[in-house]
């Protein structure tokens, strides 16, 4: 089917999908942003209190050292002598060993091996999802960190967006008039042309030819924003508008209720006395010079 | 007095209540503010996950989250708010005003919050655009449809007026400063802003109501018709050649018109705040940051070594790189566009001989002058764009309008043998009726090449001296003045109520604001007095500057802002100066609706004396110039009188 292979709309070509898709791109950048920034500050902590261990490791060797709990002379130069000794000894004892006990030994190194592989290839994972988390971070002083660039890159999708919805409107109207002769079926002629003219495009929708249109999918109308809507009725005549197709009702809080004259008036008076206190001045630590 | 750090904290504070997910709303006024002072990442880490204009209508509702509004109380952000109101689409709104909202204005508001979704309302000072630390602008760049003159380059457009009235009033509160203020005697410009802002400080005295400082802080305002040339000279230091030869807009730089230049760096912002090497470098000269350029590269050059894959062989390679990964690719990021910049740069002097032409003009804007035959040269070089050839000109015209009258007449009869059309031409008789010399307050050269050739001569000494650096701005002497306490009051009066002692204090903090845009150059000037400040034992020492303009200037903006504000002049402003020497070209062209360069029955058509109308339109000129002379006698009247 050719509907689904249209891949530079988007779908539902609707700016509610936009609005929600962006917003929930930014939550995922300032995430990231935080997850790298945390992520950062953990591993420099880490590394300083690592420091620190090795630091009072040595420091309490010299403490025991200098208090004389153990002695350095002399049971130095043994020791290293001795540990020497043992050196050779345990790795004699290997080879014997592994003359011995040659399979049992085999496994262990197969499966440490093994293990070590593991390790390796988790840490090049980390250091590859470091990577992508880089790539979703927005890079301090790029255009994309500029709060006038995103702004503009909003209006410029929104145009988009108007004008697709125009070339829509037009075709909607096209296809209204040109299958308005046959009756009972228009209303889901119209609804696969409204549906289709995003989807594909537009010079395809010309090419299709109405008897082998597709069942109309049933919850289509859900699908289309107010404005969609809005801008096909202007030009849609009465008995074509699509029946019972407006938004769910708002939520409870911002159902306008009727208050009497009083209760504006307060209002008008709370925001009085806002504004009376809210008078801000930049505190006195922006000012470098006290003043 | 850092005006960046001002708004950012409004900003901080406006985006950290409430603690939910936000949106942020602005206008067309606040959005580059905002985008100055603060970033996207900034606005993420305060769960700010939408930023949209308010008058953008196809918002959709998201009741769950909250609503943010930086707003100019302005009528159409007003009017957007109100439908905004009416239909509310977010849950909660928190509304911040950059200035302050008339009563009438709040009563409008909450009588449209039917659903009462308005949580708090607050007025927040940042009607400025803070560019750097010691610079602010009010984003005025005046057009036909936004001018800054009304019909003569003495009065204010009522608009223009009202903004530069409310923008500084919001640096003035942001800052908590209540001035004495000075202004310029000469300019009518001036003197009138200081009115309407010492009138806004006394009606608002409750918003004014500092601790007083010992000695009140003052604002300084200049026109910049008293220095027409700081604008129109070739700039050779980071920031300020940037602007002139690519021009910086509210911190974005638009790269798209430099050959072969990658799709990731056709449009970069250069903001000191988010950019350690501009902010290292955004004073130095152009042959200082191509050294430190270079050093950048070669830093950036060996850690890319040492994170190439190659290079990570163990798991400690591993957690280094894991460790530096982000901070690396930033600067590969900042390393780039730097290279990108620079390097167009340095294309465009190469290309537009500008090292030839800022030598010429360097020797024009000093005491050191320059002869007639170094300009003819450059003005016959076809390699020389024209509009650098104008520049050139109105350069000469500035400085030898008296003594070499004759001398201007033929530059400008060459310059249009020379690919500068009419049209361009005449800018040359506007600059000298709008900024001429007897326009101006101070002489800009001859005091200067008295003192310039004893001070060049002790930096001379100091090794400082660089012949494309030579010209320091009218504003740094005036400064120079203040320090010394020698700024004369009658050149620079106060205001009434300053107090008899006022020209006797030494202000600590003086806000200079330019009417008619400010220069990078000039900021530059504040930055190093600032910088001077700090050091004790030197002229400016403890005092904090900051200066401010209507917009900041590169040559052609400023030129463009003359050429439109002429249109609306009364035509005499295109004629030849009344005392000028009579053999200069008339240029005059649009009147009567006639193209005289065209030619026609009236032979080369330099003297237009056809037409019932334009002979009327030269009566006017004619009584124009007669007035000008009547005001000048009068003027010089006056002054003797002071004196």
């Amino acid at each position: 089917m050719r509907i689904g292979s249209a891949p530079d709309h988007t779908f539902p070509p609707s700016t509610e999908s936009h609005h929600q898709a962006l917003a929930a791109k930014n939550v995922q950048r300032g995430l990231a942003a935080k997850i790298q920034e945390l992520s950062g500050t953990f591993r420099k902590k880490q590394r300083v209190y690592l420091e620190k261990l090795q630091g009072h490791a040595i420091k309490n060797q010299d403490l025991l050292v200098a208090s004389g709990a153990i002695s350095l002379k002399g049971s130095e130069g043994l020791s290293a002598v001795d540990e020497d000794v043992a050196a050779a000894t345990a790795s004699r004892n290997q080879v014997l060993d592994q003359e011995l006990v040659t399979p049992d030994t085999d496994m262990d190194l197969r499966s440490r091996d093994r293990e070590l592989t593991e390790i390796a290839k988790s840490i090049a994972s980390l250091a590859e999802l470091f990577k992508d988390l880089g790539a979703l971070v927005i890079d301090q002083g790029t255009l994309l960190d500029s709060v006038e660039y995103n702004i503009e890159q909003t209006a410029v999708q929104m145009e988009d967006a108007v004008k697709e919805l125009d070339v829509a409107t037009r075709y909607v109207v096209g296809s209204v008039l040109r299958f308005a002769g046959k009756d009972g079926t228009h209303d889901l002629v119209f609804f696969f042309f409204l549906f289709s003219s995003f989807l594909l495009p537009t010079s395809l929708i010309d090419i299709i030819d109405p008897p082998h249109l597709p069942s109309p999918i049933p919850h289509l109308p859900r699908l289309f924003p107010s404005s969609t809507i809005l801008s096909s009725h202007l030009q849609i005549p009465e008995e074509h508008r699509p029946p019972e197709m407006h938004l769910p009702p708002p939520p409870g809080h911002l159902r306008p209720h009727p208050r009497p004259h009083l209760q504006a008036q307060t209002l008008v008076v709370a925001w009085r006395v806002t504004r009376s206190w809210s008078r801000a001045y930049v505190s006195c630590d922006t000012d470098p010079t006290g003043g | 007095m850092d005006v960046v750090k001002a708004v950012e904290t409004y900003i901080t504070k406006m985006v950290s209540v409430p603690n939910s997910m936000k949106v942020l709303l602005l206008d067309t006024h606040t959005t580059p503010i905002v985008s100055l002072a603060s970033t996207q990442s900034t606005l993420l880490s305060h769960q700010i996950y939408l930023t949209d204009r308010i008058d953008n209508k196809n918002r959709e509702r998201m009741p769950h989250m909250k609503c943010v509004c930086f707003l100019r109380p302005s009528e159409e952000s007003l009017e957007a708010m109100e439908a905004e109101l009416k239909e509310p689409k977010y849950g909660e709104y928190y509304l911040y005003f950059s200035n302050i909202l008339s009563k009438t204005a709040i009563e409008r508001l909450a009588d449209v919050d039917e659903y009462e979704v308005v949580r708090e309302v607050q007025e927040y000072f940042a009607d400025y655009a803070p560019i750097l630390p010691s610079l602010f602008s009010l984003n005025h760049f005046p057009t036909a449809a936004q001018p800054l003159y009304a019909s003569s380059p003495n009065t204010w457009d009522p608009h223009a007026l009202d903004r530069a009235v409310q923008g500084l009033t919001a640096v003035l509160l942001s800052l908590k400063k209540k001035p004495v203020i000075r202004y310029e005697k000469s300019s009518a410009m001036a003197k009138k802003l200081g009115v309407e802002i010492q009138h806004r400080v006394q009606t608002e005295s409750s918003l004014f109501d500092f601790r007083p400082a010992q000695v009140p802080p003052l604002l300084l305002i200049l026109d910049r018709r008293n220095d027409p040339v700081t604008p129109l000279l070739s700039q050779w230091t980071y920031q300020a050649m940037v602007h002139e030869l690519l021009g910086i807009q509210n911190g974005r730089v638009d790269l798209g018109m430099v050959p072969d230049i990658r799709p990731e760096l056709k449009e970069v912002t250069l903001t000191p705040s988010t950019d350690p090497f501009f902010q290292a470098h955004h004073l130095a000269t152009f042959g200082d940051l191509g050294t430190s350029l270079k050093s950048y590269v070669q830093s950036y050059q060996s850690r890319s070594l040492a994170n190439a894959p190659s290079s990570i062989n163990s798991i400690t390679d591993m957690k280094r790189f894991v460790e530096e990964y982000p901070e690396f690719r930033r600067l590969g990021g900042n390393v780039s566009k730097h290279v990108a910049m620079v390097g167009e740069l340095s294309r465009l002097v190469e290309r537009d001989k500008l090292l030839e032409i800022g030598e010429v003009e360097q020797g024009l804007a000093t005491g050191s002058g320059a002869d007639l035959k170094s300009v003819q040269t450059l003005i016959t070089n076809p390699a020389i764009p024209p509009w650098n050839k104008l520049r050139l000109v109105i350069l000469y015209a500035l400085r030898y309008q008296k003594t070499q009258a004759n001398n201007v007449a033929s530059l400008i009869t060459l310059m249009l043998d020379n690919g500068v059309n009419r049209e361009d031409a005449r800018l040359v008789y506007v600059f000298l009726n709008v900024a001429g010399s007897d326009q101006r307050q101070e002489d800009l050269f001859s005091a200067e090449s008295l003192l310039a050739k004893g001070r060049s001569a002790l930096k001379g000494l100091k090794g400082v001296e660089n012949v494309y650096m030579q010209h320091t701005p009218h504003l740094s002497s005036t400064l120079e003045n203040l320090f010394r306490g020698r700024l004369r009051d009658i050149t620079f009066p106060f205001l009434d109520g300053a107090g008899p002692n006022a020209g006797l204090q030494r202000p600590q903090n003086v806000i200079i604001f330019m009417i008619g845009g400010t220069t990078y150059e000039e900021a530059r000037t504040v930055a190093l007095l600032n910088q001077e400040s700090a050091v004790s034992g030197s002229s400016a020492s403890g005092i904090h500057l900051l200066l401010g303009g209507t917009c900041v200037h590169n040559s052609s903006s400023y030129v463009e802002m003359i050429r439109s504000a002429a249109a609306s002049f009364p035509s005499s402003v295109f004629e030849p100066p009344p005392e000028a020497a009579n053999n200069m070209p008339s240029l005059n062209l649009n009147l009567g609706g006639v193209n005289v360069s065209l030619g026609g029955p009236g032979g080369a058509g330099v003297y237009r004396t056809n037409e019932g109308s334009g002979v009327n339109i030269q009566a006017e000129g004619i009584r124009d110039g007669v007035k000008n002379l009547l005001g000048k006698v009068r003027q010089g009247v006056d002054r003797i009188a002071l004196q």
